[in-house]
């Protein structure tokens, strides 16, 4: 599965460059963001924008990656699409679990907030 | 023989076909239905159906095969999903509310398990039988005239 990375300051920034995010590619994106904590990354932004369709796989890769920041570090949403948004609201996870942004400006002061 | 207007497609027990299923059924109501919010709650219905049979009933054997059947009259969907694997328990069905993680923090929130869920949110009606050494999930969805292509 192709991520583009990038720094802003402390914080990475992934944007999975995929259109779907399913039980296809879950566990190979769920790989790769392990990998960057592993690296030491515990702040990540995740750019959605490009997922046009999630199922309850990718919602298991995201949440997994959630616990393995855990209070180390801090992991935001942000471009989240309407099917995606759907997914997320009929779970109830985007109440309390994931911190969702409307766009990279808001997400990455969320996260340098916590740094 | 087969019935009119049943489409039929046949998958390999790949995770990565699982999509292939999500794009037929895409390609099937693109011609019919005009919301497409409703669009894709029955692709992911589909997509999760697809996949618990790849791995929990075929355990991913790629020599297995998944059917899954379209059926569209008027304004009734009916979705098959048919293994020949290990059947499921059935009286996941009964509980809709399963894995809904009201005030869920992201201590408590399980990391699976949310794929009956989904189907049983996104579809009208959600039926499981296993006979025969078939296991056939059966979805049905009323398409309301509003979401139709073409009507007022």
């Amino acid at each position: 599965m192709d991520i583009e990375t990038r720094y802003e300051g402390s914080a990475l920034l992934a944007k999975p460059l995929e259109k779907r995010l399913d039980a296809g590619n879950a566990p190979a994106f769920k790989s790769h963001m392990v990998n960057y904590i592993l690296e030491d990354h515990l702040h990540i932004a995740i750019d959605l924008s490009e997922i046009e369709f999630m199922d309850s796989s990718g919602l298991s890769a995201l949440l997994s990656t959630l616990k393995t920041i855990g209070s180390r570090g801090k992991l935001v949403l942000f471009g989240v699409g309407r099917n995606v948004g759907k997914l997320f609201s009929l779970t109830r996870l985007d109440r309390g679990v994931f911190e969702i942004h409307e766009d990279k400006h808001s997400a990455l002061q969320s996260l340098n907030k916590a740094i | 023989m087969e019935e009119p207007g049943k489409i039929k497609l046949t998958i390999p027990c790949r995770l990565d076909h699982v999509h292939l299923a999500g794009h037929a059924i895409k390609g099937v109501l693109a011609e019919t239905i005009k919301d497409s919010e409703l669009v894709f709650l029955i692709e992911l219905a589909v997509c999760e159906a697809v996949s618990n049979s790849m791995q929990h009933a075929h355990g991913c054997n790629a020599d297995c095969n998944v059917e899954v059947s379209i059926f569209l009259c008027n304004s009734e969907l009916v979705i098959e999903v048919t293994d020949t694997g290990a059947p499921f328990n059935a009286d996941l069905l009964k509980n809709k509310q399963c894995h809904d993680p009201e005030d869920a923090t992201c201590e408590k929130a399980a990391e699976g398990g949310r794929g009956i869920f989904l189907i049983c949110r996104a579809m009208d009606e959600v039926k499981y039988k296993s006979f025969a050494d078939r296991n056939i999930l059966t979805m049905r969805k009323t398409i309301k005239p509003t979401d139709r292509d073409g009507e007022p």
